[in-house]
Formats: C-alpha cells, structure tokens, sequence
C-alpha cells in the first residue's frame, strides 16, 4: 500500500498501565509510544498476555477497574489530551471521536435490544439527531455496514442475525458517529475464513470514506500484512518494534518479530521444517530484567539480560519511523 | 488467541508453582474467617459433642426451688448463669444440650440429603433421556410440596419424633442439591476432557467418578455448608410449631418455644437459645460465602 | 497407496429439529486415511466438520453409512473389539484450557487410556507415561502437577502424550494449534511431524486455517455445507484447486506478506443454514462461475481425475 498519511489524528506518549491483584502491583502496559494518522491502519501485534488488548483500553480508558490503573502517559486525540479530561468529558468522547470494536459480537450487542435501538442509542447519545430520524438513520448505518435488507434487520434482535452479520452491525455502532479513530480488537477472529474477507473489506472502504484512523489488534500476521500500513509488535508490556509494514516483513529489526514471522506456515512455496521460538512469553508480574525477550532469544548475551535495551532507529528510505528496542538488532 | 484466555491471567507459567512455605501458610490462616470458626467451634460443636461433660446440670433436671431465676448480672446468681425457666431448669446446661440436636440433625439430615440429591443430579444430568425426566419430575414435585405440609403429615401420621424430622430435612435437601448437580453435569459432559475420556474408552462409571464427580464435588461441599442455617432454622421452626421432635427434649427450637409466653416477664428462657440460633446460623453461612469464594473455580482461576 | 487405517464409506447423519423435519449435517461422505498418512478435512463453520470426526470418534452414530478402522465397522464392536478400537483411535482437541480434567494430575490424564485397558501394571504404566512424556518434551517431575499449572503450549503437549500413551493408529486433530499463541503453534506443528515420523502414527486433521492444513497434510477433503467438493493429495489442491468454493476460499486467506497480490474473489452473502440447503449444488447461490439452471437443479456427481482428485462440479475439471 503506498499511501501517505500526512496528518496525525492520535498520538501516544509514555502509556503506562498497571495492575494490581494478589501478586502485587505489576505493569502491564509500559511507556507506549504510538502514532496514528488520518486513514491509516495501525497493526498492534503480539501474542496473549502481551498487553495488546489493555493498550487498546488503556487509549479509551476503559481499563478494567479497580484492578488496572493507567500510571503516565499522554494520549492525544485531535490535539485533546484525553488524561486531563473529566470521566464526564471523556464520556462524551467515547463513541463520538475514538470508538471501539471487540472481538466477540455475541457480547457486544445486548440481546434484549433490537439492532436498530443500539444504533439508535448511539446516535441520540453522540449527535444531535432528532428523534424521529434516529431510526432512518440506524437504517442508513446498515445500509454502510453492507447489511442486506437494512429496512427489515433494523428491528432484528441480535440472535436473528449471522456471526458476520452481527460484527456489522457491532461495526455500525461504532462508525455511527463518524470517529476519528476506531480501536478494533481482533474483530474478526470469530468469523469464518470468506466472511472474514468481508469483514476486512468492508473496514478499509469505510476508512477510504471517512478518513478514519483504525488500531488493528491482532495476533496474525496475516491480518497485518492485508490491511495494516503500520505495525506496533508488542511483547511483554513493550512495544519492542514499530515500522512501516512493508518494511518490517522484509527487514525486522527485532529478533522476536524475526522470529515471529518465519514460524508462521505459509501458503505458498516451500514446506520445510517451520522454525519456531522456545519457550512461553513471561507472565506480566514476572518479567524478566533487561530485555523482555532475552531469556528466548538465540542471540541474547549477558548485557541483554541486565540491561534495558535502547532504540534503535532504522528510518524507511521514505523517511518514516522504523526503530526497535534491542541491543542486537539483526538488519543494521 | 482462545477468548477464554484472560489478557493477563495466570496462564503462563514455565516451572509448576512452588510448594507452601512457612509464612504462606500463616498468611493463608488469616485469610480464614476466624471468628465465625470460633463461634461455630464454641456455640455448636463443642457443647454438641461434650454437652455432657459441661452441663452444670442435667437438661431435664427440675428444681422447683429455683424457678424462674433471672441471669446473673440480672438479679441472678452465678447458680444459674443464664438463668432457670419455670421447671427451675437451667437454661445454660440446656442450650448446651440443644447444641447437639441442631448438630446432630443438621449433619445427619444434609449428609442424607446431599449423597440422595448428588447421586440423583449425576445420573440425571449423565443419562438424560428417562432417567432425567423421572428424576426432574420427582423434583418438582418435591419442590413445590410445602415442608411445613410434610411435617405435618408425618407428625399426624407417626407422631413428633427425631426421624421424622430428620425425614423432613432430607425431603426439602434433596431436590435442591438434584437440581444444583445435574446442572453443573449438563455443562461439563459436554466439556472436551469427557469427550477425551470417552475417546479414551472410559466407561460411564470411570467419566462420572473420575472426570465429572470431582468438579462438582465443591460446589456441593459449599451448598451443603450454606444449608447448615437453613436446617436449624427448621428444625427451630418445626419444634416450635410442635411438629419437631417432641418435647421435652431440649432442642433450640423447643426453648424458644418454652419461652413464649413468658416473654415479658422472664425473657431469658427465650433469649439464649435464639441468640445461639442466631449466632450459628450467621457463622455457618458466614464460612459457607468464604467457602465458596475458595472453592468455586471460577474465582479460584483466578488466584 | 497403503493399507487404510481409516475408511469413511457413505457416512451421513441427520438430526430431527421437531416437526418431523430433519437437518442433515453430512451427507454420504467418502475418504479414506493411508496409514502413515494425514488426511485434513477443512471448511468454514457448520461444513460438518466436527460432526464427522465425533461419528469417528464414535461419540455419535451415524444415520447412515460406515466408518471403517482397520477394515472393521467401528460401530458395529462390542466388547473387545470395541477396547482395541479405542486404544487405536484418539484425539486432541481444540482448547487445551477445556480439554483436561481440571482435578486429575498430569500422570493420570495421560496414563487414562492405558488404566482403561485393565491389563497394563502401574510399573509398566508408569514406564509408558514416560516414554510419551519424552516425546513430547516434558520433563518427568511435572507428571505430578495439575493442568491449571502449565501454559496453554504444554497443555496441548499434555494432551498430545496421553493421545499417544495407547499406541494409536489414528490420532484425530481437531484444530489442535488455533487456540494456541502464534509463537507456540509452530513448535506445536513440529512436534506432530516428528511424531508421525518416529510412531508411524495417522493423522485426521480438521482445520479451517489453510497454511496449517498445508504443511501437516498429505491429503485434502474440502467440505461445504455437508459435503466434500473437493478431495485430492494436498500438492495437487492447493496449486490447482478446481471448485469454485475451494478456490475462492484459497483466495480469501490472508496473504503471508503485503505484497502478495490481493487475489480475492468475494463470496456473496453467508454459508446459507443447514436448515434450509439450497437445491442442487449447495454452493450455487454463492458461486461467481455458476453455469446456470443446472447448478440450481442437479446435485453434482463426483467425479475423478487422473491425478487422484476428486471433484463435484458441473464444470468438471479445466
């Protein structure tokens, strides 16, 4: 994808977030820088227990309380820094300029409510849409999200509708107020294979409309490499890579998202024997001095395991960012 | 990624956790619920076992001379601590006493209920098909069957006594813990380590004792803690209403009841032997909601 | 070709929905697993995957039709026939959080096919529980811990050796690595490869995740909506797929880099409800090469190719 994205619609600095249970007080998310632009799609990529899913939350500060705390960090949304604002303030926020979609539409639609009401409520919430409108323009939403025959599915309640349709009309609650940015937590790793074709379409002509910026968290690469033009790797809390797509599947700087990408099968060419990464990735209140990943890693040495490593900065020859955190990054 | 995958639970572990040391046990104690347990061990297990051996008197024991003493730091003397009803006969040996039918009853009673009701909710929730529509029946109808009415009919037919209280109990249980079981076996025979097992070539027997039993063994265990209240309080009620175990046997419902009419002018008789209804009845379920707080596996993954 | 160790003949079942209406959720499958070998069966959801590998696993019968292992029907055994059966088949499933006794310790889930046998002593039990222990990389001391213990990665190899501890033939893998972490599911796949190289083992493999299914398997049954539409040594379907299903479904996975030309033919609408199948060619509403009436009349015979796959399309092989 070739596009340039000029103007910077959400920028992240420091995000810290921590959570404390039986095992103490523990960070989870730390000092996460991320950029997102208008209409650029933003890959977040790591495995469970990365943090991936609590930065998503952390950006709306919707992590689970009382347990989770955000600790530092600044999120800038369309020059509004959204950790100075009041929880009423932030409110009015949430769903109108930065929205999100889960992964499961089973439980992010509520079951006694038709479709068409949660649009609706969105709308009344969000916008001044007068009330005899609210529901042509639920129907207008379905008609975006390539729901077939919105004028019956508006009154349709959740169980009535199909895995993938129902992820469109989660998809339709979100976009309904036109956000700047939209946080989709790996929406489609309940749907099937040509549904999820769909579903993945669907997103990048509704971004191609507005101008949305998405954050796309996933675990699969594969995902990444059809709708991301910027990717975030994150292991152990950290974001331990970041780069223009492209640029990382052909040079990965860091060891882990080197690793990462070799020992996912392909569908063309060659089956040889996949390589693979030992070991588990380390319980969040358990991670490792130094670098996070130097206990995996093949090429880890004594500095790696007692001290933090640096960024290391390897620009796109376009010029944009591209820098890992590692002492020994493989491409320079 | 597997959406039953917490996003930062206890999932990843490379070596098995460690074995309990020293301090972690002391930590663990204070955890527990330590004063419900006290009040358990001293106002129901204790004078249940050895009501004998710490009675100051026999619970039976008349001594007209002594009628109606009040507490002591009531107008009473250190004779009679919690005082004597109209017999003379000592409220504190005979709430002792009454420890060991609320203890006595509750055990027997919920032991009985729960291995008829566990076993039945196990072969209706495995089997299915008739099985389960027999037993689920038999449920209802148990259910919706006053036990007020039971004990009545019972009262009338064999008159007041121990079994049938005991009868009564087990009637209201069973059905409860039926219903409870076969749920929680609806659910986990679905689950892939039966079909697993089954694929294994396990028997039926070999899934139910081996894969399913021991998965709801805790539930029942908290239940069956929970139900300790509930079963003094009926046999509390029953003895009151003159349907439990005849009198003069000193059961704390029947001391309450003695009490009754003197309530105004000698409200001890009553008093002592509600407070220790209550006090029971609070700790046991105070220990039950911890109990089940410990146990459910729900909440235990998360520790 | 070498001796089958499983033989799937005409194999179909229905299930009443009241009214006096049935669903059928397969319908006259035919495929066979050479020994050695692994056979992937791969579709979307309700294709009738999974209610084919229960009627294998014989935790369902089928209305009608026969599942073959070793020559004899599996349905068909009583008594001894029945406990070698099930020391010659086993399975891992999906979710390693579901699918071990969450109460029993690491010993005992897998020495389970051993102990249901009754002729194995606790030494030689023990000894065993050892070997697979071995083979799939766990160390002996963690024998005593329980499943909650481990990550999700050596949940599946627990699960993996007791699949092994009886000596099966045939192991049935129902999407053994997609609950795994990406990093995990690698070693996981290695881990099944040298299995089958060092015991010889079978494999009956159902995913819907295609690269996987193209690295495990020798063999490919595409299944739509009940049926296979496509069956054929995997080299062959996965360079030349011929269904229009099968096609548009290799063209939907998703690329293994972003250059990768976007190739995608878009399906219409949904896999329609089993409940109400579409007439003739079950894929024909969705089909972007459709002939015409004929796909909406006539159901599709199979037919083969000289290369050894099969094929139900009225277009035939081009």
């Amino acid at each position: 994808m070739k596009d340039t994205f000029t103007e910077t619609v959400l920028e992240v600095r420091g995000l810290t977030t921590t959570i404390s249970g039986k095992r103490g007080e523990f960070t989870a998310v730390e000092n996460v820088d991320l950029t997102l632009k208008r209409g650029e799609t933003l890959g977040l990529v790591g495995e469970s227990g990365s943090g991936k899913s609590l930065t998503g939350l952390s950006l709306l500060r919707l992590v689970p309380k009382p347990a989770a705390r955000i600790a530092a960090g600044s999120v800038v949304l369309d020059g509004i820094d959204l950790m100075s604002l009041t929880e009423d303030q932030m409110r009015q926020v949430r769903g109108r300029k930065i929205s999100m979609i889960l992964q499961d539409p089973q439980t992010s639609l509520n079951p006694s409510f038709t479709v068409g009401s949660q649009i609706a409520e969105a709308l009344a919430l969000h916008t001044d849409t007068p009330r005899k409108s609210l529901r042509d323009k639920a129907i207008e939403m379905l008609r975006r999200v390539r729901v077939a025959a919105p004028e019956h599915r508006v009154d349709a309640y959740p169980h009535q509708m199909s895995g993938g349709m129902r992820q469109r009309a989660v998809g339709a609650v979100a976009i309904s107020c036109a956000p700047d940015v939209i946080i989709a937590d790996e929406p489609t790793t309940s749907l099937d294979v040509t549904v999820q074709a769909q579903y993945i379409r669907l997103l990048q002509e509704l971004q191609r409309e507005s101008g949305m910026g998405i954050i796309f968290i996933t675990h699969d690469f594969g995902i990444v490499a059809k709708v991301c033009h910027r990717l975030a790797v994150m292991y152990a809390g950290q974001i331990v890579e970041t780069g223009p797509v492209a640029q990382i599947f052909d040079q990965p700087l860091h060891p882990y998202t080197r690793a990462l990408l070799s020992s996912v099968p392909k569908l063309h060419g060659q089956i040889g024997r996949l390589p693979s990464i030992e070991g588990t990735p380390p319980p969040l209140w358990d991670r490792p001095r130094g670098c996070k990943f130097s206990p995996r890693c093949p090429l880890a040495d004594h500095r790696c395991r007692n001290e933090e490593p640096p960024t290391v900065d390897s620009p796109a020859p376009d010029g944009s960012e591209h820098w890992a955190r590692c002492w020994k990054p493989e491409a320079i | 990624m597997p959406t039953s995958t917490p996003v930062y639970g206890p999932d990843k572990m490379d070596t098995p956790r460690t074995s309990r040391t020293l301090p972690r046990a002391w930590s663990e104690l204070r955890s527990w619920p330590l004063i419900p347990l006290a009040i358990i061990t001293l106002v129901l297990l204790v004078p249940g076992l050895f009501a004998d051996i710490l009675a100051p008197y026999g619970p039976l024991e008349i001594d007209m001379r002594a009628r109606l003493q009040p507490p002591v730091f009531f107008g009473g003397d250190w004779s009679h601590v919690l005082g004597t009803d109209r017999l003379g006969r000592d409220i504190f040996s005979r709430t002792l006493h009454g420890a060991y039918y609320a203890m006595s009853i509750s055990v027997t009673g919920i032991v009985v209920g729960v291995v008829i009701g566990t076993t039945l909710g196990l072969i209706a929730g495995y089997a299915r098909g008739w099985a389960d529509t027999i037993i689920m029946r038999l449920v209802d109808i148990s259910l919706a069957l006053p036990a007020i009415l039971l004990a009545l009919a019972l009262a009338a037919m064999f008159g007041p006594s121990f079994q049938s209280v005991i009868a009564v109990v087990v009637f209201v249980l069973w059905a409860y813990f039926a219903r409870q079981v076969r749920a929680e076996v609806l659910s986990l025979r679905e689950r892939d380590f039966v079909a697993r097992a089954r694929v294994a070539g396990a028997s039926h027997f070999r899934i139910l004792r081996r894969h399913i039993f021991p998965n709801v063994i805790n539930t029942v265990v908290v239940l069956a803690t929970l139900q300790v209240g509930i079963v003094i309080s009926l046999e509390a009620s029953l003895s009151f209403l003159g349907i439990g175990i005849p009198r003069p046997t000193p059961t704390w419902g029947i001391l309450v009841a003695d009490g009754r009419e003197l309530i105004v002018t000698a409200w001890w008789i009553s008093f002592f032997p509600g407070l220790a209804i209550l006090l029971v009845v609070l700790s046991v379920n105070l220990f039950g909601d911890w109990l089940r707080n410990r146990l459910d596996p729900k909440t235990r993954q998360m520790r | 070709m070498t001796k089958p160790i499983l033989q799937v003949r005409g194999l179909s079942r229905s299930f009443p929905i009241g009214g006096g209406r049935d669903v059928q959720a397969v319908q006259d499958l035919n495929f066979e697993v050479p020994a050695g070998q692994t056979l992937a069966l791969v579709g979307e959801s309700g294709c009738g995957k999974t209610t084919t590998t229960k009627m294998i696993l014989r935790l369902d019968s089928p209305t009608h039709g026969q599942v073959l292992v070793d020559g004899q029907d599996v349905h068909g055994l009583r008594g001894s026939g029945l406990r070698d059966y099930r020391a010659k088949v086993q399975a891992v499933f999906q979710d390693p959080f579901a699918s071990l006794s969450p109460r029993m310790r690491v010993r005992d889930i897998v020495a389970e096919p051993l102990e249901v046998q009754g002729h194995h002593s606790r030494k030689e039990i023990d000894r065993r529980v050892h070997e697979v222990l071995d083979a799939v990389g766990l160390r002996h001391d963690q024998a005593r811990n329980y499943p909650h213990e481990f990550s999700g990665g050596q949940r599946q190899r627990i699960a993996i050796a007791s699949a092994l501890v009886s000596r099966p033939e045939l192991i049935v893998l129902d999407e053994p690595v997609s609950a795994l972490d990406v990093s995990i599911r690698s070693q996981i796949m290695n881990l099944f490869k040298d299995l089958q190289e060092e015991f010889g083992v079978s494999y009956l493999l159902v995913a819907h995740d295609l690269a996987t299914t193209r690295y495990l398997a020798d063999q490919v049954a595409v299944m739509y909506l009940g049926r296979i539409v496509e069956y054929g040594p995997s080299e062959q379907v996965f360079n030349d797929p011929q269904h229009p299903y099968t096609k548009a479904l290799f063209s939907a996975a998703l690329p293994s880099h972003p250059s990768e030309p976007d190739t995608e033919i878009m399906l219409e609408g949904e896999i329609p409800s089993p409940l109400a199948p579409p007439s003739g060619c079950a894929f024909h509403p969705r089909c972007q090469l459709r002939l015409g009436e004929v796909c909406a009349r006539d159901r599709p015979r199979p037919e083969w190719s000289d290369t050894g796959v099969m094929l139900a399309c009225h277009r035939g092989f081009g």
